[in-house]
């Protein structure tokens, strides 16, 4: 979620539409809101209502400086793991 | 046309408020509110706007009970195995069973080295004994 909103600012729907299409998360979109809220109150996460060229306003999201580094020390602990399993596993050049 | 989407989708909102009922207000308003807007989004964005598409957008949010257990409500259900006194119970049985398995993988180790040492104290007196018959022979 914070590797995507770190491309660019995306709105409620569009967020969860896009984690639960390309990245073939078969969890139900609705249970993505109350991650948000969770990340909005550590403020890892900023949102602004901003209007919409169809319907009502839209509440945006983008990463805020405690989620940037919370995405890179993800990104860190990601690929040393990653490294290990595949030593372990023998998949270094699949 | 449009009241029956209004219908379904406030019965949705009203079967996650009743899910939410253990969480703070606050959390409970935060979480309809972001449903509500997700859902007029969506039907916003939807170019037939029929009844389908509303229960097609409702039916992709998922179970109201799911989303409450991700938002920490604690279910409304009655199902004994989430009742907080059979969690504990729960927790213990799962330390009882690693225990179990730590002490039979103990205790299958110590199985092997006694055979293992066994085998080759065996083998240690019957090289003495030929010694010995060597010796003896000599």
């Amino acid at each position: 979620m914070l590797a995507l909103l770190a491309e660019r600012e995306h709105y409620g729907l569009e967020l969860v539409r896009r984690l639960s299409e390309e990245l073939g998360m078969v969890t139900s979109e609705g249970t993505l809101y109350p991650l948000l809220s969770r990340l909005r109150r550590a403020e890892k996460i900023a949102t602004t209502w901003r209007e919409s060229p169809h319907g009502p306003p839209r509440r945006y999201y983008a990463l805020a400086p405690a989620g940037e580094s919370a995405l890179a020390q993800f990104r860190r602990g990601w690929v040393a793991f990653r490294t290990q399993v595949d030593r372990i596993m023998g998949t270094e050049h699949q | 046309m449009r009241e029956q989407h209004d219908r379904l989708v406030e019965q949705y909102l009203a079967r996650v408020e009743q899910a939410t009922a253990s969480l703070p207000q606050q959390s409970r308003d935060e979480l309809l509110s972001d449903l509500r807007e997700h859902i007029d989004a969506a039907l916003a964005e939807s170019p037939s706007k029929s009844e389908a598409d509303v229960r097609a957008i409702l039916e992709r949010l998922g179970d109201p009970e799911e989303i409450a257990a991700a938002a920490g409500s604690s279910p409304t259900g009655t199902d004994p195995a989430y009742a907080p006194g059979s969690r504990k119970k729960r927790v213990w049985l799962g330390i009882g069973i690693v225990a179990a398995v730590v002490i039979g993988i103990v205790a299958l180790c110590g199985l092997v080295f006694f055979s293992t040492t066994e085998r080759s104290a065996l083998s240690d007196t019957s090289t003495l004994e030929r010694l010995t018959e060597d010796l003896s022979a000599h």
